[in-house]
């Protein structure tokens, strides 16, 4: 078999031999060169026209229509001539190819048009189709045929095999035998095998699925009046849905999917469509209860904002569902989130920080507990050529905003060894190679203070200090007794009373039992009172970035932890260096009016950066406010400031 | 696999020959570094040369601070102000000159811990102490940007000047600017302590309690046994909420037949020093009693722990310091002997009172003779302290205690005392006074105005005539009964 290259290359060879007779015109086309022929047949260049179509169709392989053309034209310029056996030659050659072909009346003479005649006589005969359904498809010799609307088709004298196709039908073949001049009727009634069905829905847009298969989209069918909305149930027509029980399956987001088995049968007397449904598709539509959204935040739903209630709840389609929450301008809490059909569905959204896996499709198995703590900001892919195990690597890579922290998973390149693990924090600028998953968890910001400062000695608790007004102090405990027991665990150290008060919410109550040496204990209840915890991060480098993650997500939530989330952000920046932008968090620390750790600690720190910069009068003014100030670092129950800030000022010629 | 001994001979040779010959550098700087760094571990006399060699090897080289500074600390090993009493003075001089020549380095990475170590030696009790320039020396280093932990020790050095000289605000600025700035530090762990006794001080135990709490956390305050100072925190509490101090817990004797006690002092770990005048003896008892040393020595009569821990005794016509298991004298008394009463100061001046109670002399340090400081003015004293800040003595015929000021002048304290007349005086860490009245034959503490925190009734504890007093770093109170002829101790 030749291929179409062979083909083109026979054709080009021929147009080069033709080129060499026609000289100029060597660029033409077939069709142009006929076109031409025309022009010389009109201006009477009848043998000018005639050595162009003979040259012409010499070629092999040409198109049939162009061959066709050049054929008639060249009967007409033999009639001009009067070469009428010759005529009687193009049109036996044209009918091989065209059966139904017939010259134009107009310009082609009588005489010519017997010899048509003559030729058509010989070599076509006519089949008389009466086909049903009408519209079925009919092919001659595997050619498809348009009948004239009476049903005839011209076709070559002889042996033909005539097929009739539809779809949803069987199709019918038959050989049938025509002679030339004479016509012959064919009948051909298709059986069907499928049937059209239409799916009607309540509402519209719902996706059909046709035995799992995507077959179209409901729609509503026009209005008559264009102006009127249309109002009927929306629909999708299939045209041939086989015969046999069927699973249709309408989705739509939003809406519970319904599944319907149908069986389609066949009706020969009857071809009109089936119709399924109307069919209701019930809204699907869960409240979720959001659980530690900030106050004021913006919650978007795929990308759609979404309307929070007085209660914190919002309205979502069941489903996967990309939940971002916003506040202080960025996300401080995303997550694809698999809502389910449900009345109320709660969903906890405290802030957390925006994590950005490198490296990996997934997060790895040992890294589960970094998946469970962050949101996943986005997963990407090394950038080729980067070595993230260095901060120069990360200085290529294009972090998404927000992200508060990267990972990178580094395939290890020897045959021995896991991956490695590197952690990067866009805060800090600080990479970290992790020898070990990472504790990811929430840092604690805000610790239970009963007022109370205790020391150890031989064993005991005894009660140091009770704070100003505290509410240690108005449970009347007294500097010097001892505490027995928190809750009813016995305490006989400092670290085991904390982590007895610990073990309670940052606002609640404790028991405690107490007595001053060699007198009968008492029991008394302390209302513990949430007391700020800044500056107690880890020493590790990793532990601190993490924290700067969490401490920039809380921050920016704008809760109650935020003052001390800005506080230990900056804090944690100074320790890198970063001095300007910790002067920045810190100005975004928003202490209340308390005592203990607050707007004072903020001033002393910040007066510490400016003092080093150099900036003096904006570190005396931080510093003076510090020094007039009752406040506190670490808890409410750390070192006073006040100290400090006046030594600080010493230094830069204030005196005391 | 066993090799003759010539092959072994042959490549130690070989070694030893490559070691030699290889030309001065920064490499071969480095090599020697390395083992200089090594036998300075290991405690081998041969650290020393080894680390001059470094500095020969390569002078103007990135190890020749090292092997300077590290050649200085060999010499003088000394960290903190605490640590200078036990420096070896002979060896003074060259550590400071090592330490000058590696602060001068340019760009030396061990700069600022040499400017440390430099103003710090300035601080010791020694010969040309100028306490004034150790200070501002000290506040240089501080201000040096990326001091780092250099700079919180020099800060807290000059802290610790500046609490030795009663300048206690500033002090306690400074120290919490510490505890802040370089959280977690040694010199945080120590200011946190120094917070403490200023707290104790000044009558606030329970703040007090919470410093030495944070000091008894930090690794590098334990040699100042923030545990005990804690404990006497503590026992200041349970004076104020439950009247609940000495003889809480009986009382017990550490020594029977004790018939010649002159003199008893607490170290800072809580060991008893006995001096037993008749018997010729300076004994040690450990913090449980037991003895722990004992020095021979002629008519001990007066004994002192200086801010360092040294202990001194005067015993006939010298003053000693108990050096180890040794008694080694270092100035001649004169006309102040025998000595009734003992005291150092942190310059490292020792303060002599005669047997009289009349006269004071002073030995300075680098002298060996006690010059007269106060002449005798008609008062007789009982008993004479450093307190921390001051000079301080009890009159044994009135009951007031006076500061000596300079020239010997006698300044009342603010507050007149409660007793009739002093027998014996002690001073505790934070500066507050044991004094026991021979007239009553009471025992009281008092607050660094005079004010009255605690009081032992005559004759309640067992003991009839308090004679001499010492108290420990935890508040207990340790006394000689003259005419029960014991040593008790009352916790």
């Amino acid at each position: 078999m030749e291929g179409p290259l062979s083909r083109s290359a026979r054709l080009l060879a021929a147009i080069l031999v033709l080129a060499a007779a026609l000289g100029p015109a060597l660029a033409e086309s077939p069709s142009e060169i006929v076109e031409r022929a025309r022009q010389n047949l009109l201006a009477a260049k009848i043998d000018e026209a005639t050595a162009e179509l003979d040259a012409l169709l010499a070629l092999p392989d040409l198109e049939d229509d162009v061959r066709v053309a050049a054929l008639a034209l060249r009967a007409q310029a033999r009639a001009a001539t009067g070469k009428h056996d010759a005529v009687e030659e193009d049109y036996r050659a044209i009918l091989r190819v065209r059966p139904s072909f017939s010259p134009d009346p107009l310009a082609t003479s009588k005489r010519a048009l017997a010899r048509f005649e003559t030729a058509r006589d010989a070599l076509v005969g006519i089949l008389w189709l009466d086909v049903r359904p009408k519209d079925a498809t009919i092919l001659v010799d595997g050619v498809a045929v348009a009948p004239s609307p009476e049903g005839k088709v011209p076709v070559l004298a002889g042996e033909r095999r005539v097929r009739v196709e539809r779809r949803g039908h069987d199709p019918a073949e038959l050989a049938v035998t025509v002679p030339p001049a004479q016509t012959v009727s064919v009948h051909a009634e298709l059986v069907p095998n499928a049937r059209a069905v239409v799916i009607r829905t309540e509402p519209d847009g719902v996706r059909v699925l046709l035995d799992d298969v995507p077959v179209g989209t409901t729609a509503r069918p026009p209005a008559a009046d264009p102006v009127q909305r249309a109002t009927g149930p929306a629909e999708l027509l299939l045209e041939a849905v086989p015969a046999g029980e069927h699973v249709f399956v309408l989705e739509k987001p939003c809406y519970r999917t319904v599944r319907v088995r149908e069986i389609v049968s066949v009706d020969v007397l009857d071809p009109s469509p089936r119709t399924i449904g109307p069919i209701p598709l019930e809204a699907a539509r869960t409240t979720i209860a959001l659980r530690g959204a900030p106050p004021a935040a913006e919650v978007r739903i795929d990308g759609e904002r979404a309307s929070v209630s007085d209660t914190g709840e919002i309205g979502a389609c069941v489903g996967e569902r990309l939940v971002e929450v916003r506040a202080g301008g960025r996300i401080v809490w995303t997550g694809r989130v698999d809502v389910p059909l449900a009345d109320r569905f709660e969903l906890d959204v405290f802030p957390r920080p925006n994590a950005v896996l490198v490296g990996a499709p997934r997060w790895p198995a040992a890294l589960a507990a970094s998946e469970r703590a962050f949101s996943t900001r986005a997963i990407l892919e090394i950038p080729e050529g980067s070595d993230l195990t260095e901060g120069g690597g990360w200085a290529r890579t294009t972090l998404p905003p927000d992200t508060d922290l990267a990972i990178a998973v580094i395939p290890h390149d020897g045959a021995a060894g896991g991956d490695r693990w590197v952690l990067f924090s866009p805060l800090l600028k600080r990479t970290v190679r992790l020898a070990a998953a990472p504790e990811p968890g929430r840092p604690r910001l805000t610790i239970p203070s009963s007022g109370l400062s205790v020391v150890d000695d031989a064993g005991e608790v005894v009660v140091a200090a009770v704070g100003d007004g505290g509410d240690g102090a108005a449970a009347a405990i007294r500097p010097g007794e001892r505490v027995l027991s928190v809750d009813g665990r016995a305490v006989s150290s400092v670290r085991a009373f904390h982590d007895a008060l610990f073990a309670v919410e940052p606002r609640g109550t404790s028991s405690l039992r107490v007595a001053l040496p060699g007198a009968p204990p008492r029991d008394v209840k302390v209302e513990l009172a949430p007391s700020p915890l800044v500056g107690a991060f880890p020493e590790e480098a990793a532990g601190r970035a993490i924290h700067a993650a969490w401490c920039a997500a809380i921050g920016a939530a704008e809760g109650p932890d935020a003052p001390a989330a800005w506080t230990d952000l900056g804090l944690l920046l100074e320790a890198e260096g970063l001095g300007a932008v910790a002067l920045d968090a810190w100005r975004r620390a928003a202490w209340p009016a308390r005592t203990g750790v607050g707007a004072g600690t903020v001033d002393y720190l910040a007066g510490r950066v400016l003092a080093d910069a150099g900036r003096e009068e904006e570190a005396r003014e931080a510093l003076r406010r510090a020094a007039a100030s009752a406040a506190r670092f670490g808890d409410d129950d750390g070192p006073e400031i006040a100290p400090a800030a006046a030594d600080r000022l010493a230094d830069l010629g204030v005196s005391r | 696999m066993r090799r003759p001994f010539s092959v072994l001979l042959a490549a130690a040779l070989a070694t030893t020959v490559a070691a030699t010959t290889e030309p001065p550098g920064p490499e071969a700087a480095r090599e020697q570094y390395r083992v200089a760094r090594r036998l300075a571990a290991e405690g081998s006399t041969g650290a020393a040369d080894a680390l001059r060699k470094v500095v020969a090897l390569d002078p103007a080289g990135p190890l020749a601070d090292d092997a300077l500074v590290d050649l200085a600390v060999l010499l003088v090993p000394v960290d903190w102000p605490e640590d200078l009493g036990r420096l070896p003075v002979a060896e003074l001089e060259e550590s400071r000159r090592l330490l000058e020549r590696a602060a001068g380095i340019p760009g030396a990475d061990r700069a600022a811990e040499a400017g440390y170590r430099l103003s710090l030696l300035a601080l010791a009790p020694a010969p040309g102490r100028d306490g004034t320039a150790a200070r501002q020396a000290l506040l240089r280093v501080a201000s040096r940007p990326n001091a780092g932990n250099w700079g919180a020790r020099a800060r807290y050095a000059a802290a610790w000047a500046d609490a030795a000289l009663g300048e206690s605000t500033r002090a306690r600025g400074a120290f919490t600017r510490i505890v802040l700035d370089a959280p977690g530090s040694a010199a945080a762990g120590r200011a946190s302590l120094r917070l403490g006794l200023l707290d104790l001080r000044e009558g606030r135990p329970g703040t007090a309690a919470r410093w030495l709490q944070r000091a008894a956390a930090s690794e590098s305050a334990q040699s100042l046994f923030p545990g005990a100072l804690r404990r006497a925190a503590v026992r200041d509490l349970d004076r104020a909420a439950a009247s609940r101090g000495w003889g809480a817990v009986p009382a017990r004797t550490l020594l029977t037949d004790a018939r010649t006690v002159s003199a008893l002092a607490r170290t800072p770990d809580g060991s008893l020093l006995v001096a037993d005048r008749k018997g010729g003896t300076v004994r040690r008892l450990d913090p449980e009693g037991r003895e722990s040393g004992r020095w021979t020595l002629e008519e001990p009569s007066a004994l002192t722990v200086d801010p360092y821990g040294r202990a001194f005794v005067a015993a006939g016509e010298r003053v000693f310091v108990l050096d180890g298991s040794r008694a080694r004298a270092i100035a001649t008394l004169g006309r102040f002997a025998p000595a009734s009463a003992l005291a150092a100061d942190p310059s490292g001046r020792l303060y002599v009172l005669d047997r009289r109670g009349d006269r004071i002399g002073i030995v300075s340090p680098g002298s060996d003779a006690a010059a007269p400081l106060r002449e005798e003015r008609g008062t007789r004293l009982a008993g004479l302290v450093w307190d921390g800040r001051r000079l301080v003595a009890a009159d044994a015929r009135a009951g007031r205690l006076l500061e000596i000021g300079p020239g010997g002048a006698e300044i009342p304290l603010a507050l007149s005392a409660p007793f009739a007349a002093a027998a014996a005086l002690a001073v505790d860490p934070a500066g507050r006074f044991a004094v026991s009245d021979s007239k009553s034959g009471e025992v009281l503490l008092l607050d660094a105005w005079g004010k009255p925190l605690d009081r032992i009734p005559p004759r309640s504890l067992g003991f009839e005539s308090p004679a001499a007093l010492a108290v420990g770093p935890d508040g207990s109170l340790d006394l000689w009964d003259e005419g029960g002829g014991a040593v008790w101790r009352v916790p």
